[in-house]
This record gives structure tokens, sequence and C-alpha cells, in this order.
């Protein structure tokens, strides 16, 4: 993956939308990653990402170039999935694929190699972080899925170590004990 | 490690395998409909700043300008010019204002409204009181006098005697709503 450059930045800063389209191709990968994980479908994560991209535009004057572009980005994408989040709410009578479900007990229990396509995978994340509230699920994430630090993740999500500590700690055993219910 | 803790390790593992990815296809997709958001936001914001320019483009022009806030100024003092001379006016009726009643019924406005409610209906009648001014007194009283000296077959009651004694000897008697006995 192409790192976004300190240049790119500093001309799509000046209003170079060329160099923003290269700011966008770059850094969507990621920001998509990340989206697709909270929101757990392609469709939401795209237009995430899209409107993640339009706030970048709007707020790069506001970015300092000696700050870390990527946590920037996944502060705002993160931000604007809680806003996906929030206007489709939780399903409380969400129900997983049963093959699915088959799938990964074959996996856990019996040690069976097994690989998830996106879907899937997004599948198995969303009816196990179903009863986790959004900035549970963003920590676990970030924390255990894409293995950011705990400092990145308290400052993406603009709160303390403690608080992304804790909200992984009440994550992990929300999906310690779906596992258990279903295992 | 406790076995949910070992299927929770495995879990992670599944779930971080697949890179949560998007084709190229998919972010050249994106990176343009991204841009033609821009676009589209920043024609629609010069369309908005010219319908504004039209709408006040005036406010620019120097000399307008001056003559709107010279014009602004004069209305204002004329606003407070008005408003000095109105209460003046108040004032002066309010100090003629005689209260003549039997059966005295505080009002429960200031004499000032009451006053503003004498003014448009041309009298006032609270209750049972009766309020005229001074002048209007005068000339009830010149009028009874010049009726008494062109018939002098009028009898003299004692009301009468009472009515010339308190007008013409005792007239520092009178003062705004202040009450007195009935005439």
């Amino acid at each position: 993956m192409n790192p976004v450059s300190p240049e790119i930045i500093r001309k799509s800063k000046e209003g170079d939308r060329l160099a923003f389209r290269e700011l966008v191709i770059r850094s969507t990968p990621y920001a998509y990653s990340v989206a697709f994980r909270i929101l757990n479908d392609e469709d939401n994560a795209r237009d995430a990402v899209q409107e993640s991209m339009i706030k970048i535009w709007k707020k790069l004057g506001g970015f300092h170039e000696e700050n870390n572009f990527k946590t920037w980005l996944y502060r705002i994408v993160v931000h604007t999935c809680f806003d996906f989040l929030r206007k489709h709410k939780r399903n409380p009578e969400f129900r997983p694929d049963e093959k699915l479900w088959e799938k990964l007990g074959a996996s856990l229990i019996d040690g069976k190699d097994t690989r998830f396509e996106n879907q899937e995978t997004a599948q198995v994340i969303r009816s196990l972080t179903n009863k986790l509230s959004p900035l549970q699920k963003a920590v676990f994430v970030m924390s255990e899925l894409m293995q950011l630090e705990q400092e990145e993740i308290a400052e993406i999500l603009n709160t303390n170590k403690s608080a992304v500590k804790a909200n992984l700690y009440y994550a992990r055993k929300g999906i310690k004990t779906m596992m258990e219910k279903h295992f | 490690m406790e076995k949910k803790d070992i299927q929770y390790e495995k879990l992670l593992k599944l779930l971080r395998q697949p890179e949560a990815g998007i084709t190229e296809v998919d972010v050249e997709n994106l990176a343009d409909r991204v841009m033609a958001e821009i676009r589209q936001e920043k024609e629609q914001s010069r369309k908005y700043s010219e319908a504004l320019y039209r709408l006040f483009y005036w406010a620019f022009i120097p000399w307008m300008r001056n003559a709107l806030t010279t014009v602004m100024i004069l209305v204002i003092a004329f606003f407070m010019f008005q408003n000095v001379s109105l209460d003046r006016k108040v004032s002066r009726l309010e100090s003629q204002l005689i209260q003549t009643e039997y059966n005295y019924y505080q009002s429960p406005y200031t004499s000032k409204k009451n006053l503003m409610k004498y003014i448009p209906s041309g009298s006032f009648l609270h209750g049972d009181s009766v309020s005229v001014s001074r002048k209007d007194l005068d000339k009830l009283l010149n009028e009874y006098l010049e009726l008494k000296n062109q018939s002098p077959e009028i009898p003299k009651t004692k009301n009468n005697g009472g009515l010339r004694k308190l007008f013409r000897n005792d007239t520092s008697k009178f003062k705004t709503n202040k009450k007195y006995p009935s005439i």
C-alpha cells in the first residue's frame, strides 16, 4: 500500500485537486478496511469512505503536517462510521447464517483450516459484536483486528488509554459470552 | 490458557486473515465520485455566492453604503426625538388630568396607561370614576355662571354653592389622581 506522502498532503491543502485525487486513491484502502470492519457492509463502508473523503477535503486546511495523517484519517472515518451506526441502529433480532456458523464452529472447535470471504467476515463480526456499543466495537476492531496501539486508538477516538482498555475489556467479555452461547 | 481464550485467539486469527479489501477499480470509482461531489459542492457554493452578490451588490458600492448609514442614523435620531416628544406630551396631559369620582376604584393600570387610553377615545370612564380635565371643568363652571346670570331664577342648591366655592376659592386642592368629594 502506497503511503500518502507529505508532498501530496501539502498540495491537497493548497487546493490541488489532482493531488487530492491521488490522496483519495492512496488512503481509501486504509479507510475502507476500518469502515468495513465497523459497519460490516460493503455498500455502507463505501458510502462512509466517500463521506469521510469529502470531510477530509473540507478539513484538510486544519490538518497540521507534523501530525500523523493516518491517525487523522482513521479518526474521521471512525466518527463517520459512528454516524452511520446511529442512523442504522443495531438489529437485536440479527441471526447469523447457520452454515456460516457451522463453518466457524468447525474451525474453532475441530481446528479445520478455514478462510473467510469478505462478506463472511462481515457476518461473523456483526453477529459477535451485535450487542456491543459502537465505541466497544470500534475499539475491538482497531485493537484486535487491525492491531493498532492503544495510544493510537485513544487518539483516534479522542479519549484516554484507560477508556480504551475498559472498552476493550467489555468488548472481549461480550464476544466471549456470545461464543460460549453458540459453541 | 482456558478453552474459550484459545477459541477467542483462533477467532481473531480467522477474522484478521482476509485484509478487508477493495478492488483498484472500486478505488478509482470512489475517487471519481468524491471528486465529482467536491466539484458539485464548489459549483453550488459559487452559485450561492453569485446569488448573494446579485442581491446585495449595492452594499459593495461605497457611496450607497455611506448614504444608507446616514439614513439609518437619521431614522434612529428621528425615532428618539419622537419618543422624547411624545413622552413630554403625555406628561403634560397627565398633569392636566383631574379625577372626580364616586366610589373611588383603584385601577390596576398606571396613570400613564390610563391616559394613553383617554387620548384616543376622547374620554375615559373606568368603573364608577369620571375623569375630566381642568380646562373642561373651568368651561363647565363658566357656562354654569353664564347661565345663572342669564336666568337668575335658577334656585341655589347646596351643591351649586359647593361647586363655586370649590373651583373659585380652593383650586389648590386639585391635583392629579387625588380623591375628592363628589360635586
